[in-house]
């Protein structure tokens, strides 16, 4: 659960939750593969210490949560450029 | 339910009758200026009232539309269209009904929120898509002008967010969060709680410093704030974030002047202003900031234009609110300051040495307590005045002037341009209108009246009896006779007091017959017929119990006629009628009965489907229905479990027969009748007692027992000898001036025991009666004094035995029986 | 004894404001238009008053401009009380001879705040 690096499709998916200790290694992803789109369709909620890798590494995403919090409250501060 | 809360919903209730009798005229009339200014402003009014209570706010928005909506048509001038009109009269049924669900305890704001989403949506689309919404005026214009004197006093960490909100003059909670760097191993989720916060509006999320490098980045370190806005309440809010409430600030903001504390770093929210031992009011933050806010309005209303007729009114009254200021603050100097500067412009008819005062800001007043927020106070003085820069330091009265003097004006002028313009002509009071005193009672009050009046009726009965007992028992002769004359004093006295207060529970028709035109015209719009009401006599008054019993039957009927008697606009034409058809309600009163018909010009009762349905559902025999004549078919819709319709149309209702209408009114005493002719229409009578609670009744006395019976059936007391009594076929009867007059014991149908006893000259008392159109006359042991009575029902299992209508207490105590002689007979 | 004046068509809003400044200490009349305010404002002698502005017969405004005329008469500070929020509106209340200018639905600290300031103590 949490993060997960899918190879083929080269994306991060961040599965429904994602939590404190995800945090660490969706960086660790990240730093890895920086050019992975991140998955995010299934999340239904992010720890503030995920949030704020996802705000200091600003990865692009590719999907966004159908969750309506995250989607209205967090999404603004995402690069879904891509999405 | 609070006093308040029940004022909100007798007046609402009010409002929404005026507001929907408003909106048929309108369609019905069309729209002319006067009763479109009447809609809005009721409509306004409700809403306003709806303001009051937090959780009303759906209802609130749907009539905050609706008011914009009336504006609109106000201005463009438009009709209102039928389907506009029905939008408008749905959003009126949802207000009426959740405000019911209020008053009953089962109102869920949650739950009716997507309801009144879609009204607003609707109401909204009438105006369509009208894109300067006066709504949305005042949030640009809000929005556009952070610090406008609407906001004088924004708190530093609000200000930067304003302008990504729609303020919509709601108050809004902010909330400014700022976690501690090590929360996270605390086990706090700093965005769990925002999660959870209701009805979130807005959230902005900043770093407190910037973030390093991705490689180095430490995502344990909490490095953010997280500031919020919420629409809920402030403590469901402060609810959420309990547990950290050391690490948030809070700051409720609303569109009004007097907004909260500028002290935000306490999380309760009290604004109770406590006093100091002397009773003056120290000068905490909070009425720092208040008494400068009101100072700074004074200061800008002096500025304002100074050639109109309400200069030197205006400016009294800042000086004593100044005055009044200084005196709560326990600076009084400020307030003798300013009554001198107002004595040199009133004497110099030249506003300068006031003005200039004003704008001499106590520094008091003008720096705040908490240092943390001077700065960011200062900043939003009141940008009337110059730039903000005059308050602090304190300003010099000789070195003020010279500067200020000048760039007051100057803002002042550009204000006060457009004002002049806009200046409103006067409004001329209407005549005087001869004010009918009204006095709102509820209603327990008016029953508690009538009980008591009815006790002491009963009460005066007794004096009577204590007369007597004067004089044959303990043979006072006199005072007998003064107990009498007293007696006959009080009981005038008491009678009126009847009257009187019958007088006050006596309402007009008119209240359930206004629902009728809403009623026929849904009906008629939903079955496709053309449908005229006529209602005359609703000014008619009678009992409010009856009245109230009435409502659900009449309407039954009144759909009834419209299911079944109106024909559909084709069958009416090819029958040669006109294609409108036409109900007519009428009330009226006849001697102590009130009556109120119902009459249509409709297809009237088919009696030979009547018949066949009541031989299908087993109610008569074959035989009976070929015997009987068609007056008698008529009537027998009201047998229960009939119902001639062929489908039961969610129009007249499932269940709800004729026979269930008839009992309803039979409940209060009343009757129904009815006529019909095939082709011609319909009429139903109703009648119905004029008043309910006291009932004339006259006692009697049978083997040994008292009872009683109503005076409104006795026809007469006669004394009849014994051989005027024949005895045919084992009936008795006597002749009574020349009619024959069966003769019935009461002792033998009560099954009482003994026979009739005469009277020592052989003579019978009888009590002639009409029942059910006949006289028949009850042999009774004797006759006593009518009295009136209370009549009390009988209750639990005494209510079956028929014989009796109830009981009534007499005046030394004794309960007597009320005879119901239909049942006896 | 401090008396306030509240001059409102609807009844719930002068009970509800009633309510809050009895609590508060203060004695209160009311009035249903601009009219019979006036009415009041000549005989009585009040220390505020609480204006809304829709009313029949005469509005808030023109109340406020009726008693700023009558310079003969107490002139007390008056607080006007509108759902608008325009900057107009509020301009126009002062202009007319407002002191204070509220939105309802108006708070109870609010209210108390500001009698507490522009009248002092309850019953001084």
């Amino acid at each position: 659960m949490g993060v997960h690096y899918d190879v083929i499709e080269n994306v991060i998916e961040i599965s429904e939750s994602c939590t404190v200790e995800d945090a660490e290694t969706l960086l660790q992803l990240v730093l890895e593969h920086d050019d992975a789109l991140i998955e995010a369709h299934d999340c239904q909620h992010i720890h503030t210490a995920a949030m704020q890798v996802l705000l200091a590494a600003k990865p692009r995403f590719k999907s966004l949560p159908e969750e309506e919090f995250l989607r209205q409250f967090l999404a603004p501060y995402w690069d879904t450029a891509a999405a | 339910m609070n006093a308040l809360q029940a004022q909100f919903i007798a007046e609402s209730r009010e409002l929404l009758e005026g507001i929907g009798e408003a909106m048929l005229t309108l369609e019905k009339q069309g729209s002319d200026a006067d009763s479109l200014n009447n809609l809005f402003r009721l409509v306004h009014t409700l809403k306003g009232n709806c303001g009051l209570f937090e959780e009303l706010r759906p209802i609130g928005s749907v009539l905050h539309c609706a008011e914009d909506t009336l504006d609109a048509l106000r201005d463009s001038g438009e009709e209102i269209s039928s389907d506009s009109a029905d939008i408008l009269l749905d959003a009126m049924d949802f207000v009426s009904h959740s405000l019911d669900s209020w008053e009953s305890g089962g109102y869920d704001p949650e739950a009716i929120s997507p309801r009144a989403k879609q009204l607003v949506a609707s109401i909204k689309a009438i105006r369509e898509g009208d894109a300067a919404q006066p709504a949305n005026q005042a949030i640009e214009a809000f929005v556009n002008t952070p610090s406008s004197t609407a906001q004088t006093h924004i708190t530093g960490w609000i200000e930067p967010h304003l302008s990504k909100v729609a303020q919509q003059q709601r108050d809004l909670v902010w909330i400014h969060y700022a976690p501690e760097s090590d929360c996270f191993f605390k086990g706090e989720d700093p965005l769990q709680y925002v999660r959870s916060v209701p009805e979130l509006e807005y959230l902005a999320i900043e770093t407190i410093n910037p973030w390093p490098a991705a490689q180095d980045l430490d995502p344990y370190n909490c490095n953010l704030t997280l500031t919020l806005a919420s629409r809920a309440t402030e403590d469901a809010v402060l609810l959420v974030f309990d547990y950290v409430k050391d690490q948030i600030k809070h700051e409720v903001l609303s569109g009004s002047l007097c907004t909260g504390e500028a002290d935000t770093s306490s999380a309760s929210a009290s604004a109770a202003v406590s006093l100091t031992p002397e009773g003056m009011l120290p000068i905490t933050e909070a009425s720092r900031a208040q008494a400068l806010r009101i100072w700074e309005v004074q200061l800008k209303i002096m500025t304002l234009n100074a050639a109109t007729p309400t200069w030197l009114g205006r400016a009294r009254a800042a000086v004593m609110a100044i005055e009044q200021l200084s005196e709560s603050l326990n600076r009084s100097a400020w307030g003798d300051a300013a009554k001198e500067a107002l004595a040199s412009s009133e004497a110099n008819n030249d506003p300068t040495p006031l003005l200039s005062w004003l704008q001499r800001i106590p520094e008091e007043l003008a720096t705040s307590i908490n240092s943390a927020e001077a700065a960011s106070a200062t900043d939003h003085i009141s940008p009337n005045v110059g730039a903000g820069k005059i308050a602090v330091p304190a300003v010099s009265a000789e070195k003020a002037q010279p500067d200020i003097a000048p760039k007051a004006p100057e803002s002042a002028a550009s204000s006060v341009e457009p004002l002049a313009k806009a200046e409103k002509a006067e409004a001329h009071p209407d005549g005087e209108a001869k004010q009918v005193q009204i006095l709102k009672v509820p209603r327990e009050k008016i029953d508690r009246l009538m009980e008591l009046i009815g006790e002491m009726v009963v009460a005066k009965n007794s004096l009577p009896y204590l007369a007597e007992k004067a004089e044959t028992q303990y043979g006072v002769r006199e005072v007998a006779k003064e107990l009498k004359s007293q007696y006959a004093v009080i009981n005038r006295i008491a009678e009126e007091m009847q009257d009187a207060i019958m007088q006050v529970r006596m309402m007009p028709v008119s209240s359930i017959f206004q629902r009728f035109p809403r009623l026929v015209r849904d009906l008629a719009k939903k079955l496709g017929k053309q449908i005229k009401l006529e209602i005359t006599g609703e000014e008619t008054e009678a009992d409010k119990n009856i009245i109230e019993a009435l409502a659900d039957p009449l309407i039954h009927l009144v759909r009834n006629s419209l299911d079944h008697g109106i024909e559909p606009p084709e069958d009416r034409q090819e029958a040669g009628k006109s294609l409108e058809g036409t109900i007519h309600i009428s009330a009226h009163q006849e001697g102590d009965r009130v009556h109120i018909i119902i009459e249509d010009d409709g297809a009237g009762i088919d009696v030979t489907r009547v018949k066949r349905k009541a031989v299908e559902k087993g109610l008569i025999s074959e035989e009976k229905a070929a015997s009987m004549s068609d007056q008698e078919a008529q009537q027998l819709i009201f047998l229960p479990g009939f119902s001639t319709a062929a489908v039961i149309s969610d129009v007249s209702g499932r269940g709800v027969g004729m026979d269930v209408v008839r009992s309803a009114i039979a409940k209060v005493n009343g009757t129904i009748h009815l006529h019909s002719q095939l082709g011609k229409g319909t009429k139903v009578d109703l009648s119905l007692p004029l008043t309910m609670a006291v009932t004339n009744v006259m006692m009697i006395k049978s083997a040994d027992q008292s009872f009683a019976v109503p005076m409104d059936i006795v026809v007469e007391t006669v004394r009849v000898p014994a051989d005027a009594i024949h005895v045919v076929q084992d009936h008795k009867m006597t002749v009574l001036r020349g009619k024959i007059i069966p003769l019935r014991s009461l002792n033998d149908m009560l099954h009482l025991g003994s026979g009739q006893v005469p009277n020592e000259d052989n003579e019978y008392a009888v009590l002639v009666v009409k029942v059910n159109g006949e006289s028949v006359g009850i042999m009774v042991d004797d006759f006593h004094s009518t009295i009136d009575i209370i009549l009390r029902p009988l209750e639990g299992l005494l209510q079956q035995m028929q014989v009796y209508s109830g009981t009534a207490l007499l005046g030394d105590g004794s309960v007597l029986l009320v005879l119901n002689m239909k049942e006896v007979l | 004894m401090k008396r306030v004046l509240i001059i409102d068509d609807a009844a719930t809003v002068r009970m509800y404001h009633r309510g809050i400044l009895k609590q508060a200490g203060y004695e209160t009349d009311e009035a249903v238009n601009g009219m019979e305010a006036l009415e009041k404002a000549f005989d009585g002698q009040f220390d505020l008053y609480l204006v809304d502005v829709n009313m029949p017969k005469m509005d808030g405004y023109s109340f406020l401009r009726k008693l700023r005329e009558a310079v003969e008469i107490r002139q007390a500070p008056a607080v006007m009380i509108s759902t608008e929020a325009e900057e107009h509106d509020e301009t126009e209340a002062y202009l007319s001879g407002a002191n204070l200018y509220m939105i309802k639905p108006v708070r109870p600290e609010q209210l108390v705040q500001c009698a507490r300031l522009l009248l002092g103590e309850r019953g001084r």
